[in-house]
């Protein structure tokens, strides 16, 4: 009684304030790779020995270490634990496993086990279903580390306790991810008030000067300002893709903002000099920060990264492009029809007052967002 | 004009995608079959090891009684312990699973809550571990070691106040060193170091068990080198060497204070070769590097591979390392200034001050530096290396 508790409240202090606990071995994670081929699904599976000693035991004899002959022996037993915690299916259907080839691969924390075999399918599937509980009632911090590829696209995701289940819809075709990727970006350009207002506050001085004789050099200018945006919205959303960089979503918004307004209010009152295409790129930096806040490290290797990120910000592009033209066109198409009469003073007060509208509402979520930032700090 | 310029702009964005896409992840390595039998692929922890047969036993207890509390404590426990002792992570992972069923109920036992909150701190969720604490303080204020839990949560987030305060009201609960231990280590961050020596230095000179004598005297080694008293740090830390070789908090401690003092084939000699724990692969990369070994690229790679596999986890608890890793080892002041800042957000101890003041420097930013400079001078900084730091930086103002 009353050893107990300070014993215990010794040993629970050594490790409290000493700077490195969690610093320590990594944690147990096992690396699930499966590609889809057909109606055959080609597995190869790392699973770390040291956990597989926990689970069926690789060291009978005690003797503190496991050699290739000792882990031969228990290929059964490893097989056994293994398959029974994993299910794939196909469309909903059972992928049954073939049978097992063991080899050993080094990783940075130590000797894995690698299982590969082929499951079939009883037909080729749209869908992967991996069902995954390697591990988890022993050590709940164990994590499965999933790849899915199917020839083009690849598919990562992290399984846990929380979340044993991942679905992946397969493609099919080599460059299919390449073209979601492309919709992901014009879903994101279309979706997000915040770029379409910058990209009106941007080129409505542009816009503005279209008139019948002047339409190409128009669209030249404005498609120029927009590659500008895209290009640097690109650089800030690679960086992040690769995990260079991170910006909390709070601060990218705020800054997203501010650009707005202070875009807004050059128009009214030119505050940031003559170039335009400066500011198209510079802000583009910024706007790109808010979506690489959301984004993080795709984890994805070379090519397939290459692909999600080109399709990205050409769909971007895509939709700016179409966009503009569309503008041009109804700006061209109010000309005719009110023909004379309002000419370049109501063209220009139109100018200032739709940038006005916007520097007021840009202004106010500035506000609100800076304020929330305060809060959050 | 104006076509070309977007042709242009298209050119210059596909060739920078290329670019930077040529710095993407490593793949896995090739798997291959070992070429016999004997050949040894793992080294595990000896089974004779007293703790682990100590550990083997209680979990056996412990499934044997799979409806019972105490085993299950018992239990877990030991496998936190053990999981700090060592550096191993996966045994706080069997912790965690031993208090599942019991975290699962409707009224969650305090013993198992407490526990909890320990396997929080130990994952760094400082946020989600003060919120059990206070709310088990909040029903029973006297209880010893929840307070003294929650302390070091508070001194390691940075709430000094706070934790002077759960020091002050552990006064006649637990072991005298304990209380000594607590208060010491908030007096100094409050900017008392002489009084936090004296304090320590008494409560030392009574008997205590071994495990705590070593953590206050580790403690104590710290604040000397803190306070630049090198030789009282040295006398410490040898006192500390004298109870346990393999404590990894107490062995990374007098690591950090070898490389500081540029004793670089000391740090190696008593970190050995178990590349395994981060905490030691990491300070051996520091002493190769800085004496420049031939094995410094290859521990320098363990390093990063590491670092990237927590990173596919989605594990970003030791920016404090990965910080300290960018800035020496990879040179990337740039990098490191981002991630200690990040972690100062999180941790506030003087080595996370440190690592902000020292990458500031190295990228040329001392405004980003300012936040922290300014916590210092609240909390009348007493740490010599911190205060050089900060007057390299231009004094904070």
């Amino acid at each position: 009684m009353i050893r107990g508790p300070l014993f215990w409240l010794a040993l629970i202090l050594g490790g409290l304030v000493g700077a490195v606990p969690a610093f320590a071995h990594k944690s147990s994670d096992s690396y699930l790779s499966i590609a889809a081929n057909g109606d055959a699904l080609d597995v190869r599976w790392d699973i770390a020995l040291r956990d597989l000693d926990i689970a069926v035991g690789l060291d009978p004899d005690e003797q503190g270490q496991i050699t290739w002959g000792t882990l031969r022996r228990r290929f059964e037993a490893i097989d056994a634990y293994a398959l029974s915690r994993l299910a794939l299916t196909g469309d909903g259907l059972a992928c049954p496993a073939g049978p097992v080839a063991h080899l050993v691969d080094r990783h940075s924390d130590g000797a894995y086990v690698v299982l590969e075999f082929t499951a079939h399918c009883p037909a080729a599937p749209h869908a992967v279903g991996i069902q995954y509980r390697l591990l988890f009632d022993l050590d709940p911090q164990h994590r499965g580390l999933v790849t899915v590829s199917d020839g083009g696209s690849v598919h990562t995701s992290v399984l846990g306790p929380e979340r044993s289940f991942l679905a992946v819809n397969l493609q099919g075709g080599g460059t299919s991810g390449f073209w979601e990727f492309v919709r992901l970006g014009a879903e994101h350009i279309l979706g997000g008030r915040d770029h379409l207002l910058f990209l009106a506050v941007l080129l409505l001085p542009a816009l503005g000067r279209v008139r019948p004789g002047r339409v190409v050099r128009t669209l030249g200018e404005i498609a120029g300002l927009m590659s500008l945006f895209t290009l640097a919205h690109a650089v800030t959303v690679t960086l992040a893709a690769l995990g260079l960089i991170q910006v909390p979503a709070s601060i990218a918004e705020a800054a997203i903002a501010l650009s707005i307004a202070v875009t807004a209010i050059d128009n009214i009152r030119p505050i940031l000099g003559q170039r335009r295409g400066v500011i198209a790129f510079g802000f583009g930096l910024i706007h790109g920060l808010g979506f690489a806040s959301a984004l993080g490290p795709l984890s994805l290797s070379v090519w397939p990264l290459a692909a999600a990120l080109i399709g990205f910000n050409s769909g971007i592009e895509l939709v700016q492009l179409v966009l503009a033209v569309l503008a041009a066109g109804s700006v061209l198409l109010a000309r005719r029809l009110f023909a004379a009469g309002a000419g370049f003073a109501g063209a220009d007060r139109l100018l200032r007052a739709g940038s006005l509208g916007i520097a007021i509402l840009a202004g106010f979520w500035f506000f609100d967002r800076s304020t929330a930032l305060m809060g959050g700090l | 004009m104006p076509t070309k310029c977007l042709g242009a702009a298209r050119a210059g964005c596909a060739a920078l995608l290329l670019g930077l896409v040529a710095f993407a992840r490593p793949v896995l390595a090739l798997p291959f079959i070992p070429a016999g039998d004997d050949i040894v692929l793992e080294t595990l922890t000896p089974p004779g090891d007293p703790a682990l047969q100590e550990l083997r036993a209680l979990a056996a207890a412990e499934r044997a009684a799979p409806d019972t509390l105490a085993p299950a404590i018992a239990y877990a426990r030991r496998a936190v312990e053990f999981a700090r002792r060592n550096g191993d992570p996966r045994y706080a992972g069997y912790a965690e699973a031993a208090l599942r069923g019991w975290l699962a109920r409707a009224d969650v036992p305090p013993a198992a809550a407490f526990m909890d909150a320990v396997l929080r701190q130990y994952r760094h969720d400082f946020t989600g571990a003060l919120g059990i604490l206070d709310s088990l303080l909040a029903a029973r204020p006297g209880d010893a070691e929840t307070r003294l839990v929650r302390a070091t949560v508070r001194q390691v987030t940075g709430d000094i106040a706070g934790a002077a305060a759960d020091c002050d009201a552990l006064e006649g609960r637990a072991d005298y060193l304990v209380v000594a231990a607590c208060r010491a280590a908030a007096v100094e961050a409050a900017g008392e170091p002489a009084r936090a020596a004296r304090i320590l230095d008494i409560a030392l000179a009574l008997p205590a068990t071994p495990g705590l004598r070593l953590w206050a005297l580790t403690l104590a080694a710290e604040q000397a080198a803190r306070r630049g008293d090198r030789a009282k740090a040295e006398r410490r830390y040898q006192e500390a060497l004298a109870l346990d070789r393999n404590d990894l908090a107490l062995i990374s401690s007098y690591a950090d204070f070898l490389l500081d003092a540029g004793r670089n084939r000391e740090t190696r000699v008593l970190l050995g070769s178990d590349t395994k724990v981060d905490a030691i692969l990491l300070r051996l990369a520091l002493a190769a590097r800085a004496e420049g070994d031939d094995d410094a690229a290859d521990l320098i790679r363990i390093q990063a591979e590491r670092f990237a596999e927590a990173k596919l986890r989605g594990d970003s608890s030791h920016r404090r390392e990965e910080a300290r890793f960018a800035l020496v080892l990879q040179d990337d002041a740039p990098a490191a200034l981002a991630l200690a800042l990040q972690n100062w957000q999180i941790q506030r101890e003087p080595w996370d001050a440190r690592l902000v003041l020292q990458a500031a420097l190295a990228a040329d930013r001392p405004q980003a530096a300012r936040p922290v400079c300014a916590w210092l001078a609240a909390h009348g900084n007493t740490d010599v290396q911190l205060a050089r730091l900060v007057a390299a930086l231009g004094g904070g103002s």
